[in-house]
């Protein structure tokens, strides 16, 4: 099978020895140990969103047809919990999005930045689902809390799931606010 | 004469010493002779009966300052009426300290931690860090490492170069901004033709701005291409960017072949065409604002005091030892040098590390105790404010512009501000004439002659000349030129490297032991925007001492133990409102030329902080905006 056969994207973002901050690199790492459909892509997305971009705009990039971005984000919500959303933000003011670029450009690694990035540069797949973390741990450390353990495998079960059943892309319909 | 206000002089043999015959040498007392550069500025008291008594005189802040890379906020207090910056207050909002992350680490950590100092020029601390470990641990890499590690510096301000340009300071000079702010000045450029209109392909100054405009205009999305060319031929030698994997003391651990090389060829290449549109459209837009308003020349307007460490080393000349830095140094495809008032002191790296003092007065930092070292390696004098003397001691506090507001040190040279630029490079380059024999560059004296290969568009010389006033359009068309300068210093190297290859040297790095004993390294270097160093001092193969200076610490300083502001607040000091928006919508443009002309670069400038326990916790962010006091 080619690379151009992959059709879904699976990719985790953040920093590495964050605990909690760093749930989209651990998942990105344990999932690429373990055996996926041979059209599933998993890739630690755990670079400047610029460069992301570039990897949309070129092949094996702009060959997906489905996404699936993992992270941790501090919205103020219940820490622990898990939220999932289809990526159907509208595309914010060129203002805000020069900010986003301006941070990414520097080398900020960020879930959210990523995605108004390569929105705006219509860069995404058409199908994107994000799931995010309520981090409980944020300290330097390699170890994720023991909630965020569970989350990770829960996650694991649930991409599991949706690459196999494909329900579409909506997760559990959860809009979320933009983190500002 | 080398020094003006530090007591060193030179014996016949050139050898810096101190005078005897000063009391307290180093002292803080006596006020600096700044050359005719010193700015006017008014007491925090006089501010606050001005902005008490008049309504058009106002406080801008810009918290954050948008459009630059990291947490940079700019205090300012602008007088509407009279049209000028009364006060200015660079105030750097983050604290990191990887000095502090260093102390008690194997020196060979360095290139990998302090490479995260940045998200840009990651690649530039981890070179300057090996440079720095090589000299204390006593090894040289062999040439074809030395060249391959030139070539990662050249790709990598071929990558920062255009952000700059089209990214980040370039929508300062399109039409979304200049409609809003100058309507006047929008409608005279699409009724005046653009000179270089063969070179960039744009008839008016008008469709030139359209197409600076950010996240729609073609060269700005260009620029975010280039950034790709850049990276990628980055990652054929570094393995990965912004944080390269095969730097290694003594050289690199990279796998280079001819192939590579070409590969790298494919990417340069690119750059010969692009470095002559970048300056044809900077020569345009900087002329263009010239005539369209002459006082645009004092926007962002400084003293023409700049410092530079020059890069990229002859691969037969370097050697690593602090002994023979001035004659390595003098051999760099950028020649090291301090211009003061326009006029270059020296080129020896000796004199500029000896002239270099950091200051705490004004920054979230308690003040250090002894001298640890009253001499370099060679016996030549060093202030107890230098470097290789400091410690850094953060005191996280309430901002307060009377005593401490910001994260930057004051750095000073000779007890000067300095202005740190990719520019700075150029002009010492071209003053000091030493630049060795080659077929693309050319020093005058004046001006630097660049002789751009033949891509898509014909082989063309262009010619970067001393500007005859320093200001922020200069920096940003030095910045324009640079690009086809560093361009062709990648030419060179790939000569270099190419002829290594041929000859059979292609050995890339030197085996080592890190010995025992206190040792003292410094790596002279720069990044995209400019000067860089990294002082360091080993115990028994232990990090004991780290101190890194970079451009936006230079830049981004605030006032110093003389009262004298750092180089963004003197910018802004000198900067006259031209602004014509319409009134409640000021928009602080001019202000806002004028830093970003200087790239800033925060997460370089501040360096998170640790408990007492050694632990890093987080970091540690300080508003500007409670500084009221």
């Amino acid at each position: 099978m080619t690379d151009h056969s992959k059709k879904t994207l699976v990719a985790g973002v953040g920093y590495q020895h964050l605990s909690d901050l760093s749930f989209g690199s651990i998942l990105a790492e344990r999932m690429k140990e373990l055996e996926w459909p041979e059209e599933v892509w998993v890739e630690d997305f755990g670079w400047g969103p610029i460069s992301i971009l570039h990897w949309f705009e070129e092949s094996p990039g702009k060959n997906f047809e489905r996404a699936i971005f993992a992270g941790a984000i501090e919205r103020g919500r219940e820490p622990g919990n898990l939220y999932t959303y289809a990526w159907l933000y509208e595309k914010p003011d060129p203002e805000v999005v020069q900010e986003r670029i301006s941070e990414a450009l520097t080398g900020v690694i960020s879930l959210e930045n990523l995605l108004i990035i390569a929105h705006h540069f219509d860069a995404l797949p058409s199908d994107t689902t994000v799931i995010e973390l309520e981090p409980v741990e944020q300290e330097w450390g390699s170890e994720m809390s023991e909630i965020g353990q569970q989350r990770l495998t829960e996650t694991i079960e649930w991409i599991r799931a949706e690459v196999h059943a494909r329900p579409g892309p909506n997760g559990n319909g959860r809009k979320e606010a933009p983190n500002r | 004469m080398c020094f003006k206000n530090l007591p060193v002089e030179f014996d016949s043999e050139g050898r810096p010493y101190l005078r005897d015959d000063v009391r307290d040498p180093y002292g803080t007392e006596r006020s600096p002779d700044l050359n005719g550069g010193s700015v006017a500025t008014l007491s925090r008291d006089q501010i606050e009966d001005l902005l008490a008594r008049n309504g058009h005189i106002q406080q801008k802040n810009f918290d954050p300052v948008t459009r630059v890379a990291g947490a940079l906020a700019f205090h300012s207090v602008v007088d509407l009426e009279e049209r000028k910056v009364l006060e200015s207050r660079s105030v750097a909002t983050l604290f990191r300290g990887y000095e502090i992350i260093m102390m008690g680490r194997d020196p060979r950590d360095a290139i990998y931690i302090t490479s995260r100092a940045c998200g840009v020029c990651g690649g530039t601390h981890s070179g300057t860090a090996a440079l720095a470990t090589e000299m204390a641990i006593g090894i040289k890499p062999p040439p074809m490492g030395i060249v391959l590690r030139n070539m990662l510096s050249v790709l990598e301000y071929l990558l920062d170069l255009p952000l700059h340009l089209f990214m980040l300071a370039g929508p300062d000079f399109s039409e979304n901004v200049i409609r809003k702010t100058n309507p006047e000045v929008w409608d005279l450029a699409t009724g005046t033709p653009a000179p270089h209109a063969n070179v960039h392909g744009y008839s008016t100054m008008g469709e030139l701005m359209t197409d600076m405009n950010a996240l729609s205009g073609s060269l700005y999305l260009e620029a975010l291409g280039m950034t790709r060319v850049a990276k990628e031929a980055y990652a054929l030698i570094g393995g990965k960017f912004p944080h390269p994997q095969t730097m290694v003391p003594g050289g690199v651990s990279a796998t280079v072949t001819i192939s590579t090389m070409n590969e790298i060829y494919l990417r340069l290449q690119q750059f010969f065409d692009y470095g002559k549109k970048c300056a044809a459209i900077y020569d345009d837009i900087v002329d263009f604002f010239y005539d369209a308003n002459p006082q645009y020349r004092d926007v962002g307007r400084t003293p023409a005091n700049l410092i530079d460490l020059g890069v990229w080393d002859d691969p037969e000349a370097y050697d690593a030892t602090y002994e023979n830095c001035n004659e390595w140094g003098e051999k760099r495809w950028a020649t090291p040098g301090v211009i003061v008032d326009g006029q270059l002191v020296t080129t020896k790296l000796q004199n500029i590390n000896l002239g270099m003092e950091e200051f705490i007065d004004h920054s979230f930092y308690e003040e250090w105790n002894g001298q640890t070292f009253q001499t370099d390696p060679l016996g030549a004098p060093l202030s107890p404010h230098h470097p290789w003397n400091k410690e850094t001691k953060p005191r996280p506090q309430a901002p307060n512009w009377r005593e401490k507001y910001t994260w930057s040190t004051s750095p000073r040279w000779d007890r000067m501000p300095m202005d740190a630029e990719c520019t700075a490079r150029m002009w010492t380059t071209a003053a000091a004439q030493l630049l060795p024999e080659n077929p693309y560059i050319d020093p005058t004296g004046h001006s630097l002659k660049l002789l751009l290969p033949r891509g898509r568009e014909p082989e063309m010389e262009l010619e970067w000349k001393i500007p005859d006033v320093w200001n922020a359009l200069e920096r940003d068309r030095g910045r324009a030129y640079c690009v086809a300068y560093t361009a062709l210093v990648g030419l060179n190297t790939w000569h270099q490297g190419m002829e290594l290859m041929k000859q059979g040297r292609t050995e890339v790095s030197a085996e080592y032991k890190v010995p025992k004993g206190q040792r003292l390294g410094v790596g002279f270097w720069g990044a995209g925007r400019g000067y860089v160093s990294h002082h360091m001092m080993l115990d028994d193969g232990v990090v004991t001492n780290y101190q890194i200076i970079t451009p936006s610490t230079i830049n981004a300083s605030p006032r110093d133990p003389w009262g004298t502001p750092g180089m963004y607040e003197i910018a802004a000091l000198n900067t006259p409102i031209l602004e014509n928006s319409p009134e409640g919508k000021f928009q602080g443009i001019d202000i806002q030329r004028s830093i970003r002309s200087f790239d800033p670069c925060m997460p370089c400038t501040t360096h998170i902080h640790t408990d007492g326990g050694g632990v890093v916790t987080r970091e540690v962010n300080t508003c500007a905006c409670g500084a009221d006091d």
